[in-house]
């Protein structure tokens, strides 16, 4: 229960940061062991509602949503949400456990290379404004 | 094409119930050019809609501990919150490294212990 603890500390500031807060609990709970690949995923699934449901709340409120946009994607976001879990049910635990590293692997390094890219392209944008 | 990738992050946040927004955010700001931070609202509220829906669908996969439930929802509201404050703080490019070599390097540990 401790680690579980430190581990769902450690994920929430993440994912209030907007910085993927999710793949790192479901990563950090299943390396020390305290859930299966899917538990963890189902926890973070529900962790993420009761996050997600609060904050939209607040951004329609504040008007941060494009609600046209919002229903156009909805419905082929859900219709593949069920794709996704028929898959689920019917996946061996070991290939789900492989997809998601190479699904992972995917993020990370998109993630470094895209943030590294706008680091730099800041960076010159700064110098041409120097000369 | 949003219907495909739709249905495309859809599977994605079925199937690994993480990073599925990470894909709908780089095709609304990179390919639709939308604004980054309304595209971030967007992503929110379309996945914690769907994840309702897959969340019926794990119920029946996961057997789920009511303790560990309620332990993970009050921390997760409460370090949300603080999550929120440090993000204005920092800029996003320097968070996108660090969660990118996080998510990386776990993995590599995730891989290496099978």
């Amino acid at each position: 229960m401790f680690s579980l603890i430190i581990i769902a500390i450690v994920s929430g500031i993440i994912a209030g940061m907007g910085i993927g807060g999710g793949s790192i609990f479901i990563l950090l709970t299943t390396i020390f062991g305290i859930f299966s690949q899917q538990q963890a995923q189902g926890y973070n699934l529900i962790m993420f509602i009761t996050v997600g449901v609060v904050a939209t709340i607040f951004n329609i409120i504040k008007k941060n949503i494009d609600i046209k946009m919002l229903l156009k994607i909805i419905i082929p976001v859900c219709i593949g949400s069920i794709i996704g879990i028929n898959i689920l049910k019917k996946i061996d635990q070991n290939i789900l456990k492989n997809f998601f590293y190479v699904f992972m692997v995917i993020i990370g390094l998109y993630e470094i290379f895209s943030s590294l890219k706008n680091m730099i392209k800041a960076k010159n944008n700064k110098m041409k404004g120097v000369e | 094409m949003i219907y495909l990738i739709g249905v495309i992050v859809g599977i994605l946040n079925g199937l690994f119930s993480s990073g599925s927004g990470q894909v709908l955010v780089f095709y609304l700001v990179f390919i639709k050019k939308l604004e980054t931070h309304k595209v971030r609202a967007l992503s929110v509220a379309t996945l914690s809609i769907a994840s309702i829906i897959a969340i019926f669908g794990y119920n029946k996969v996961v057997e789920y501990d009511i303790k560990n439930i309620i332990t993970l929802l009050i921390i997760s509201s409460i370090t949300g919150i603080i999550g929120t404050k440090l993000m204005k703080k920092i800029p996003s490019d320097i968070l996108n490294l660090i969660s990118g070599i996080l998510i990386l390097l776990l993995t590599i540990i995730k891989i290496i212990k099978g």
